[in-house]
């Protein structure tokens, strides 16, 4: 399947909190999302929070397995009004260090409820985090938009980016 | 924070050049971001405490079966832990 770039950002100050994207393209089969992101808050890892066509009713279920050091888990929610585990890095982390995670929004055009599966991890040299998510987005509307949020309130640091491609 | 945050917005029907828009947050979405940063606390604090629940009762099962004879092997068979 060709993949098609429609959209990059890479944002010039650490002034922003929600980077969206509205208007995708409804031509591919699956959109994928490549995100590189910090938050100016305290602490060693932030969650980098996302919301799909604007719902912030109880419309995902999540899975996550994650190996964190020396140990693993696994944690899983339903009803949550975003998509809350990918892991942002914070301004605790090693310096220069970004949360780097991959989306694939399957069929996402489609009208039944959507499968999204996320790998993230937190490059924090001292422990780092890595998981896979398996995300369920319980609303059969096509994708059209997607906005990602710094959880915390603060904002994304400078040089943070999101691109967004398209699989037809 | 002193600089009211902002949201990018990216408007992938228009061209190249003419599709990017920093917007400030509204009060209102600030006041959502805070409801939503209390909530993810709580959803955190949550979870923490239903795995560590999840955990004692995995040791206090255990206990129980090595109380009735079995051997760690045939816990960890039989538990798959």
């Amino acid at each position: 399947m060709p993949m098609t770039l429609v959209g990059t950002v890479e944002l010039p100050s650490s002034t922003t909190n929600s980077i969206q994207f509205t208007n995708i393209p409804q031509t591919g089969k699956e959109l994928i999302a490549v995100a590189s992101c910090r938050s100016t808050v305290a602490g060693i890892q932030d969650a980098l929070a996302l919301f799909i066509n604007d719902v912030t009713t109880a419309s995902y279920n999540e899975i996550r397995l994650r190996g964190l050091g020396g140990s693993t888990n696994a944690l899983q929610s339903t009803g949550s009004t975003r998509i809350q585990y990918p892991v942002l890095a914070a301004s605790g982390a090693t310096a220069n260090i970004f949360g780097n995670t991959s989306y694939r929004f399957l069929n996402y055009t489609n009208s039944n409820h959507k499968q999204i599966v996320i790998e993230s991890v937190g490059e924090n040299n001292a422990a780092s985090a890595h998981q896979i998510i398996v995300n369920g987005y319980l609303n059969t509307s096509a994708i059209t938009k997607l906005e990602f949020a710094d959880i915390s309130g603060n904002v994304f640091v400078q040089y943070s980016s999101i691109s967004l491609y398209i699989l037809s | 924070m002193t600089e009211i945050p902002t949201k990018l917005v990216i408007d992938l029907s228009k061209p190249e050049g003419q599709r990017e828009q920093v917007i400030p947050l509204t009060a209102e979405e600030i006041a959502e971001r805070e409801r939503m940063v209390a909530q993810a606390e709580l959803d955190r604090i949550a979870r923490e405490q239903a795995e560590a629940d999840r955990l004692a009762a995995q040791a206090a099962a255990k206990e129980k079966l090595a109380a009735l004879g079995l051997t760690a092997e045939e816990i960890a068979a039989i538990t798959g832990a």
